[in-house]
């Protein structure tokens, strides 16, 4: 995580909450930094002491009493006789059944782009080799660029500018229906990198945006730069990729 | 859900979150009562009690954004408290409900963040955005 970002973040952080893990680590970064650290001391005593003042209001009586009596006073059974109207129920059905539908096409048509079958062949491989082939094992993972064509005469598979500086825990190139693929896997944060020819695969992506998908216990964001395209993929669902591209590759999402 | 089993938490809260918004103890209760009386069979068919808080807390924010502004005799509160809620209602908006729901003891940040329509990062900035206007109004 980006010291900016961490900063931020840390702004979310409240005594005795846990919050969500990116509040979390963004805590614990900031406090490696002597000036930041100061700097979320005094948030956190600024805060606790702002919390600390409100908290010693309670509610009025006028509000609980209120609140009885507006209880005695429903009259309980005309909520549940509107939908026991058999036109309203069947309307709501109706337009249930319509909803469902849309959500189920709006999600398929994420999800499908030509070429996204081989991608899931990607991801299969990089599940199978697990991380016993190292081949460039911890080198900034920007350098790969040169390695590949070096070794493989591969050009233009460079990893994206964003992901650049990590430090890989694993790279290598490795054959799909006789077309290469680079395979660069990143530890902190986990992620697999793929960059391969789009033609190679019949990949077809409209724009430059990610187009993220999911696949098994997976989550893929793949972008087309040029002749070539890069996927990501991590551990997790599609909130997770956009927190990600949103936290390491800022722009638009599809 | 019956209404009479609302947590006393949550109603204080409730209260607290429509005093920092309103800037008045009066016009806060009145703001509370609004939001109960006009959400109150939503309030009672909620099964999941998440969505419920969330629902109260939306009822009583827009009741206290819309409130008049109070008259008359105030309603007898903490003389700390009730200079910070004054303080509070200078806070423009959404800033001074981030902040005031992050006082608050119900809502985890990012639940925080989904009830104000932002993503977590926004959130945080506007969290910051708020807590200097409070500090300029709140000196040490």
């Amino acid at each position: 995580m980006r010291a900016r970002t961490a900063e931020r973040l840390a702004q979310c952080y409240r005594t005795g909450k846990e919050g969500d893990s990116r509040i979390q680590r963004a805590v614990r970064q900031t406090q490696r930094d002597d000036t930041s650290k100061l700097q979320l001391a005094e948030k956190i005593e600024f805060d606790d002491r702002m919390a600390g003042i409100i908290a010693r209001v309670p509610a009025p009586a006028a509000v609980r009493e209120r609140l009885a009596t507006l209880a005695s006073e429903l009259p309980r059974e005309d909520w549940r006789a509107i939908f026991k109207n058999p036109a309203i129920l069947s309307a709501g059905l109706a337009l249930l059944v319509v909803l469902c539908l849309a959500a189920f096409f709006s999600w398929s048509r994420m999800q499908d782009f030509a070429g996204r079958e081989a991608l899931v062949e990607m991801l299969d491989h990089a599940h199978r080799t697990g991380s016993v082939d190292l081949e460039f094992r911890g080198v900034e993972a920007g350098s790969l660029g040169d390695r590949f064509f070096l070794q493989y005469n591969l050009q233009h598979y460079e990893v994206p500018p964003e992901f650049a500086h990590y430090k890989t825990s694993r790279a290598h190139v490795f054959q799909q229906d006789g077309h290469p693929v680079a395979l660069v896997g990143i530890d902190q944060p986990a992620m697999v990198i793929f960059i391969f020819r789009a033609d190679d695969f019949g990949v077809e992506l409209p724009g430059k945006d990610w187009r993220v998908f999911e696949y098994d216990e997976l989550a893929a964001a793949v972008r087309r730069e040029g002749d070539t395209c890069c996927m990501v993929a991590i551990l997790g669902d599609r909130r997770d990729m956009r927190d990600l591209l949103e936290e390491f590759a800022p722009g638009p999402v599809d | 859900m019956d209404l009479t089993t609302l947590p006393a938490s949550l109603l204080d809260d409730a209260f607290r979150f429509a005093l920092l918004l309103t800037g008045s103890a009066a016009a806060a209760e009145r703001a509370v009562i609004d939001a109960i009386a006009s959400g109150a069979h939503q309030l009672e068919e909620m099964r999941s009690v998440r969505r419920r808080d969330a629902m109260l807390f939306s009822r009583v924010r827009e009741a206290s954004l819309r409130a008049e502004p109070a008259s008359g005799e105030e309603a007898p509160i903490d003389a700390e408290a009730a200079a910070l809620a004054r303080k509070f209602h200078e806070i423009p908006e959404p800033e001074r409900s981030a902040l005031a729901l992050f006082y608050l003891d119900t809502l985890e940040a990012q639940e925080i963040a989904e009830f104000l329509g932002m993503r977590l990062h926004d959130l945080a900035e506007t969290l910051d955005r708020g807590r200097g206007r409070l500090r300029e109004a709140q000196p040490a």
